[in-house]
Formats: structure tokens, C-alpha cells, sequence
């Protein structure tokens, strides 16, 4: 059996259990307060690509990598725990299967709740600037592909990481947040290292106040950056994942 | 017997406790049960063929590969887990379907044998409700129908009957037995000694992670020489009978509960039951019943498990 079926097997599998979709359908709503947010501001006269950023900002360094962490962090210690990964464990196919499955079936409601979202705070903060959205545009498009990459790698971060951390999920919460968050706003060098640093160089984000590095990093360094965690981390987690024993509790 | 599957020196810890010991042991086709209190290793020993963990030291090979690092004999292994969690928005059969298509069956395959499979176990009627309404037997049933499903060389099967009502019991049980007639390696575990008693009676004792006896009952009677054996002996001459039997060496000592019934303690019960029926046709005794409260692997189990009892 090919990974790729295997993948299509427990996207069916995952897609099938009501209470699972429910949750990824909860996260992906959160993904909508951007939009939510826009239309409030600009009710209130916040306009433009000022208040647009800010959104944005908000987006990718707290919501990107937070709701995959909360969603896909816990997936395999819940899997574990509730034993159902026994059913999975013993089947002829890669254990990665299991990770990107589960990926495959929260992926897109959350890609599609982020697009929704940025188009929607687009439109409600240009709605007064009608000339100005042409020129917006490869911005808009350059966040939209910001929120893509981040969406996937926090998701693949959070699932890697969480089979590594499996009993203690809280863990995968500290090291995405704290380490990157934290790193991101660290002087040049550890700010490099950072995914959400990129995030925000894929995004045309202006340089936070106080923190800039002295030279602006490539936009095609950050996607090399980031792409490479990608793989990375999709490795690392596949590797985790064949490693995993589940003992039960009981003898 | 050839081994589908193989244990040699078997060890597994978990932190500092020793869950299984030097563990060697060979599964072939037929049923095998395994037997002992909870806590004794079987379900460590059922996760280790099924490559859910892997050993501390030894060797666990189903085949010529083992379980955990090379997932592809898996292929040829049904496993039915203890717990009863399962995914409960499913209906029973799109669950053993979507379990079955990743042994590599196509969709409509997969759902043509999750069908037959759960006809089979008696979900017929219950194979389109979510598992999440199942009653814990209905389960069992479940589990074992994906189990099954692919056909297996082995089937491990933890605690399989927990739950079930004497009606699905039978028919589990037959499905089993239908099971080992195809050709098919069972290894059942159980602490219920009379679930292992309906289906084999080939069984391997494990107690505080070390196998403690194997073999069939009597196989397994003949390693616990140092306990006695009763042998109830009904008869209309149980006193002449009694007197005799007393000179016996291997007669531990005799009772009468009653005026018909005579209860031998033995050491070697096979020698008892061959004396017996001599004994009984020399003084002109007319036997009614000749018979082991032994037996019931129950006894079996008590002896070799308890602490006075271990004598392997």
C-alpha cells in the first residue's frame, strides 16, 4: 500500500468522525476573526493598508501558529490515550500516514478560513479605496501566501512535535510560542531563526519597532527557510512517529 | 507444530518494572491461550507480536521479521486491542472497512468483507449505527470483525469476550473456531479460564511476566507434581475402597464427605485413574462416577498461580 493511499484512507477516517471535524471546524472560525476585526474597524474609520497590517500581524505571529498548535498538537497523544492509534499501528503502512492524514483533513478548512478571512478584512479595509486596490493587491496576495505557509508548517510542527511530546502537548505549546515568538523578536541571528520572522519578510510586513536587523533578509531566503522546515519537520515527525510504542496502561 | 510466530528470551521493562522475563515461546496454527491474572504480561506479550512495542532484549519475529520494524508483515496480522475505545462517530461498518482497505483492499472490497465479517460476529442488524452507540459487547464484536477482516495468518485477540452475552460468546466463539480451521495462528488471552477452555486447550500460563507453564491442561498437570490432585470417587463401597487406596504411596489422604463419596488427594492422578476401576472390580465396589474437580482448568490456574503453587 502506497503512503498516498494510506494518507486517503485516514483522511476518510478523520473526516468521518463527527466530534474531530467539529474541532478543526472551531479552529478554522477563529481564523475569521481577522475579518471579524476588520469590519468592526472599519465601522469605526480604520482604513487602509495601516490597519490592514496590524491584522495581519495579529494573524501570523498569534492565530497561525496558535490554532494548529491547539488542534494538531495534541493529535497523537489523544490518539494514544484513547488507544485508537492501536487500530492504526497495526496496519501495513507507514505511521506517517497517521500524521498526514490528519493533516490532510484539518488543512483545508483552515487554509480556507484564512483566505476567507484575509479576503474579507481586504475588501471591508479598502472598501473607501477602491483606486488603491490594484496597487494592494500583490501585498494581499503576498500575505495570503504567508498565512498558506504558515498554516502548513505550524501544522506540521505542531503534529511533529506533538509526537514527540506526546503525553505532555502543553510542551509543544511552549517551545512554537515561546521559542519562536520569543525568537522572533530577538536581535539579528536568533531573529533569522525564527519561522515567524519570515513569515512576516513573506508578507511584506513592515520591521517591528525597536527590533529591525540591520539588513533586510531576501524574500527568496525566507521561502528557502521556510520550506526547508517544512521538509524538516515532516521528517522528524514521520521518524518520531515510527518510534512511538504504544505500552497501555495495562500488562 | 510450525511457528508463525517466535519469542526468544524475551524481556520488556517499562521505567524499572519487568512486565515480561526471558520470554520463549512458539505460536502455530490452532488457538493458544493465554492465561493469567491481570498484571501477568499478556497483553505485553500480544503488543510485542503485533509490533505495538518492541522488545528490551530478545527477539519477537512473526514470520522472519519482526513486528515493530518492518511494518510489512503486518500484512498477515489481525489484532483485536483490550480497550474499548474505538471511533465512535463511525458506523461499525465503515469502521472495518476504512481498517481493512488499509491492508490494501480497494474501497468496495473492503466494505463487501467488513459486511461479511460483522454478519459474521451477529452486528447484521447494528453495522450502520455509529460504534458510539454499541454496548461494550457489540464492541468486542466490532473489534474483532476488523480484525478478522483481512483474512490473517495470526490473529491476537486480547480479551476478546469481555462483555459479550452468552448468546454473541457462542457465536464469537464459533467464528474462531472457523477461524483456527482455516488455518489461521490464534493466540486468545484471557484471565476467564473457561473462555480458554471453549475454544483450546493448548495454553500458556503467565504469571508476573514469565511464562510459568505450557502446554495442554494435562500437559501443563503433569509440570505441578508437587500439589496434590483431587479425584472424587462416588461409589457403594467407598470405605473398603478408602482402606486400600490408603496404602497407596502416591495418595496424599482420602475423605469422605459423604457416605457415597470418597475424595482422593493424589500426586499422580493418571496413576489414580488407572488403579481406581482394578481396585473397584477386586473388592466388588460398583463406581458411579469417576471424576477430577481438577479438570476445570480454573484448578490448574489456582495451583499455578498462586504463591504456594508455583512449581515450573
Amino acid at each position: 500500500m502506497t503512503l498516498a493511499h494510506a494518507v486517503a484512507v485516514v483522511y476518510r477516517l478523520e473526516s468521518a468522525e463527527p466530534a474531530r471535524m467539529r474541532r478543526v471546524r472551531n479552529m478554522a472560525a477563529l481564523l475569521l476573526l481577522p475579518a471579524l476585526a476588520a469590519v468592526v474597524l472599519a465601522a469605526m474609520g480604520h482604513w487602509g493598508a495601516g490597519t490592514l497590517d496590524q491584522l495581519l500581524e495579529l494573524d501570523l505571529t498569534l492565530l497561525v501558529p496558535l490554532l494548529p498548535i491547539l488542534l494538531l498538537g495534541p493529535a497523537i497523544a489523544d490518539e494514544l490515550e484513547r488507544g485508537t492509534a492501536g487500530f492504526l499501528f497495526v496496519r501495513p503502512i507507514p505511521r506517517a500516514a497517521l500524521l498526514l492524514g490528519r493533516l490532510a483533513a484539518a488543512l483545508p478548512m483552515l487554509l480556507g478560513a484564512a483566505s476567507l478571512g484575509l479576503v474579507v478584512a481586504f475588501v471591508a479595509l479598502y472598501a473607501k479605496f477602491v483606486d488603491d486596490l490594484p496597487r494592494a493587491l500583490p501585498h494581499v496576495l503576498a500575505a495570503g501566501f504567508a498565512l498558506v505557509a504558515g498554516l502548513v508548517l505550524y501544522s506540521l510542527l505542531a503534529l511533529g512535535l506533538g509526537a514527540t511530546f506526546r503525553k505532555r502537548p502543553v510542551a509543544t505549546l511552549i517551545v512554537l510560542l515561546l521559542v519562536d515568538g520569543g525568537m522572533a523578536r530577538m536581535p539579528l541571528g536568533l531573529q533569522l531563526v525564527a519561522p515567524a520572522h519570515h513569515l512576516r519578510v513573506l508578507a511584506g510586513l513592515p520591521e517591528l519597532a525597536g527590533w529591525a536587523p540591520p539588513f533586510r533578509v531576501p524574500y527568496l531566503l525566507s521561502v528557502a527557510y521556510l520550506l526547508s522546515l517544512v521538509v524538516a519537520t515532516a521528517f522528524f515527525g514521520a521518524s518520531r512517529m515510527n518510534r512511538i510504542e504504544m505500552t497501555g496502561e495495562s500488562m | 507444530m510450525s511457528a508463525i510466530a517466535r519469542l526468544t528470551k524475551v524481556t520488556r521493562l517499562y521505567d524499572r518494572t519487568i512486565a515480561l522475563r526471558d520470554v520463549t515461546l512458539e505460536l502455530g496454527t490452532g488457538t493458544t491461550g493465554l492465561l493469567g491474572p491481570n498484571g501477568a504480561g499478556k497483553s505485553t506479550l500480544l503488543r510485542l507480536l503485533v509490533g505495538l512495542m518492541r522488545p528490551t532484549s530478545g527477539e519477537v519475529l512473526v514470520g522472519d521479521r519482526a513486528p515493530f520494524d518492518e511494518p510489512a508483515v503486518l500484512r498477515r496480522i489481525g489484532y483485536c486491542p483490550e480497550h474499548e475505545h474505538a471511533y465512535e462517530g463511525l458506523s461499525a461498518v465503515r469502521f472495518v472497512q476504512l481498517m481493512t482497505e488499509l491492508h490494501g483492499y480497494s474501497a468496495s472490497d473492503a466494505e463487501q468483507r467488513a459486511r461479511t465479517r460483522l454478519e459474521a460476529v451477529g452486528l447484521a442488524d447494528a453495522m450502520t449505527r455509529p460504534l458510539g452507540t454499541f454496548s461494550k459487547g457489540m464492541r468486542q464484536r466490532a473489534k474483532l470483525a476488523q480484525a478478522l477482516a483481512h483474512d490473517p495468518d495470526l490473529l491476537v485477540l486480547d480479551e476478546p469476550l469481555t462483555g459479550c452475552d452468552p448468546v454473541s460468546r457462542a457465536r464469537v466463539l464459533d467464528v474462531l473456531r472457523a477461524e483456527a480451521k482455516r488455518g489461521a495462528a490464534i493466540v486468545m488471552s484471557s484471565h476467564v479460564l473457561s473462555e480458554i477452555e471453549a475454544l483450546t486447550s493448548r495454553i500458556v500460563v503467565l504469571h508476573r511476566g514469565e511464562v510459568l507453564a505450557e502446554g495442554d491442561v494435562h500437559g501443563i498437570r503433569a509440570l505441578i507434581d508437587r500439589h496434590p490432585h483431587q479425584v472424587r470417587v462416588v461409589s457403594n463401597g467407598s470405605r473398603r475402597l478408602a482402606e486400600r487406596l490408603s496404602t497407596v504411596d502416591h495418595v496424599i489422604s482420602l475423605k469422605m464427605p459423604d457416605a457415597h463419596t470418597l475424595v482422593v488427594e493424589t500426586r499422580r492422578p493418571d496413576d489414580l485413574y488407572d488403579a481406581v476401576p482394578l481396585l473397584a472390580a477386586e473388592l466388588d465396589v460398583e463406581i458411579d462416577s469417576l471424576s477430577s474437580p481438577d479438570d476445570n482448568m480454573a484448578a490448574v490456574f489456582r495451583y499455578l498461580t498462586s504463591e504456594q503453587g508455583v512449581t515450573v
